[in-house]
């Protein structure tokens, strides 16, 4: 499985940046296909499988849980917002969510951005 | 003036004044995808909703999710408790457990949110961690028209 578009849109903007950590989850990026995918109805799980080369993030590192981006989506008033899962080291699982509005059953629009402009206090969840 | 279909006359109908349910009978992906919006009666409502749905799947899903939320006065989404509850990596058995059930556990991070909103005077979309029975718990969501609204919750 591949990702979705608005899956792509996410990641991408979510690991857009200069921070090591941030170019480390963007070379695994690179061997990352869909492992599973689950519509909860209120959003969605996509699990992630990475090429066996994958260079995992340092022990202090392993488990973060960030996401400072938010979509709007043609279908949800309030918007959507997203939670990047890294375990022991690696991409684990993106999950997206809506603010209490069932999840569309077909996107066809959105666009995303930064929660907050200024990255810095979502970006020190890495350091 | 149409409070009781939570102000959408067009597309719900309440025929028998507890709850609004969807005339789309909206089904998608082989679980229950419209909204419930019940505050008085949620067992009623959720009952009433499973009724019309056509996957057995989707079906138990709600009536188990009517179950847990028997003491919860709230509106409950059966996919909004499973979203945020059965994901093993958002980590809230615990919280579960020590409170009884789903239900009682969105209960407990929807009031330890407000109360973070409140406080904190947040607006918009926020994050925050609040301590729900003894368990800090990482809490999203945004504050739509004064209310706020729980995007998802996980332990760190």
């Amino acid at each position: 499985m591949h990702l979705e578009p608005l899956e792509t849109a996410v990641l991408e903007k979510l690991l857009n940046g200069d921070h090591p950590i941030l170019v480390a989850l963007k070379e695994q990026m690179s061997g990352l296909s869909v492992k599973a995918r689950k519509y909860t109805g209120a959003g969605f799980f996509t699990e992630f499988s990475l090429a066996l080369t994958a260079h995992r993030l340092p022990a202090s590192s392993s488990r973060i849980r960030f996401g400072d981006v938010e979509a709007t989506i043609d279908g949800l008033n309030n918007g959507a917002g997203f939670v990047l899962f890294i375990d022991d080291g690696l991409l684990h699982m993106l999950e997206g969510y809506s603010y209490d509005e069932p999840w569309p059953k077909e996107i066809h629009g959105f666009s995303v951005k930064y929660s907050n402009a200024d990255r810095k206090a979502e970006l020190a969840k890495l350091d | 003036m149409y409070a009781y279909v939570g102000g959408n006359p067009a597309s719900l109908n309440d025929p028998l004044g507890w709850c609004a349910e969807d005339l789309a009978g909206d089904e998608a992906r082989g679980e229950a995808a419209a909204g419930l919006f019940c505050l008085e009666h949620p067992i009623i409502c959720i009952l009433g909703f499973a009724g019309s749905l056509a996957a057995p799947v989707a079906a138990e899903a709600v009536f188990a999710a009517a179950e847990e939320a028997g003491s919860v006065d709230v509106a409950v989404d059966a996919n909004k408790l499973s979203h945020i509850f059965d994901n093993p990596a958002h980590d809230l058995d615990t919280v579960v457990e020590q409170l009884g059930s789903q239900g009682n556990a969105y209960a407990a991070i929807q009031s330890a949110a407000e109360a973070a909103v409140n406080s904190g005077n947040l607006t918009g979309v926020f994050e925050t961690v609040v301590d729900v029975a003894g368990t800090q718990v990482t809490v999203r969501g945004a504050v739509v028209n004064g209310a706020v609204r729980i995007g998802t919750a996980f332990v760190k």
